[in-house]
């Protein structure tokens, strides 16, 4: 981002405690959570937000 | 006066300074953790929160856009609820007001119970984590969505919310 021009950037993590590869279906159900709020609250009050990524502890 | 405010939880706030250097071993990142407030209600929750100025908009927290230079702070002493008197609470608005120009904080985290903000804490360790960027021109716009998302987490409004550690 170009903080000179004002734009600002905050990066947000939440960690889980399953690993996607041992239990996909809790993943896949966690994932389709996050999306419902993150849509949810983008319109509301209209911000950008990046592509969710995954990372794993292992 | 509003009463039965407890949480399902107890949350613990820590804040990570930057690391310096080009290798960050793991005893360097513990010290660069700080457990800074534990709560397991909602009037502990908004006295923290506003006390220690994560109200203000997150983004200003980390970054001053009029200096154009990122924020430093001293470290703050842990408090728990439990010592959360008036005396206590003057002097914690003391200690922001005058915290010094010492450390540049990277990461505000918030863990339920006594879950550290590291890979290594046996609740994490088998665990993962979901990053994404909020983006915009608007600090205040930004931290209204953080702050949408924190009351979420610690409400356990949020679908699977006992999956949740989390930062």
């Amino acid at each position: 981002m170009d903080k000179s021009k004002g734009d600002l950037s905050v990066r947000l993590e939440i960690w889980v405690k399953f690993d996607k590869d041992n239990d996909t279906k809790l993943a896949l159900s966690f994932e389709e959570a996050l999306a419902e709020f993150l849509k949810a609250n983008e319109s509301k009050i209209k911000v950008g937000f990046s592509k969710v990524s995954y990372k794993s502890h292992k | 006066m509003v009463e039965n405010l407890k949480l399902k939880s107890r949350w613990t706030v820590w804040e990570n300074f930057v690391l310096t250097g080009a290798y960050q071993s793991d005893e360097a990142y513990k010290k660069s953790i700080n457990k800074v407030f534990t709560f397991s209600d909602l009037n502990a929750f908004a006295s923290m929160w506003n006390n220690l100025n994560y109200h203000k908009p997150v983004s200003t927290f980390f970054f001053d856009p009029v200096k154009k230079v990122n924020k430093k702070y001293t470290i703050s002493p842990p408090f728990s609820e439990q010592s959360l008197t008036i005396d206590i609470f003057a002097n914690l608005r003391f200690e922001v007001k005058d915290r010094q120009e010492m450390e540049q904080i990277s990461t505000i985290n918030l863990f339920r119970n006594d879950i550290a903000p590291e890979w290594a804490d046996p609740e994490n360790k088998n665990g993962s984590e979901y990053q994404f960027m909020l983006e915009g021109s608007d600090p205040e716009v930004i931290d209204e969505y953080w702050q949408e998302l924190v009351l979420a987490i610690i409400g356990e409004t949020f679908k699977l919310s006992d999956q949740v550690s989390t930062r």
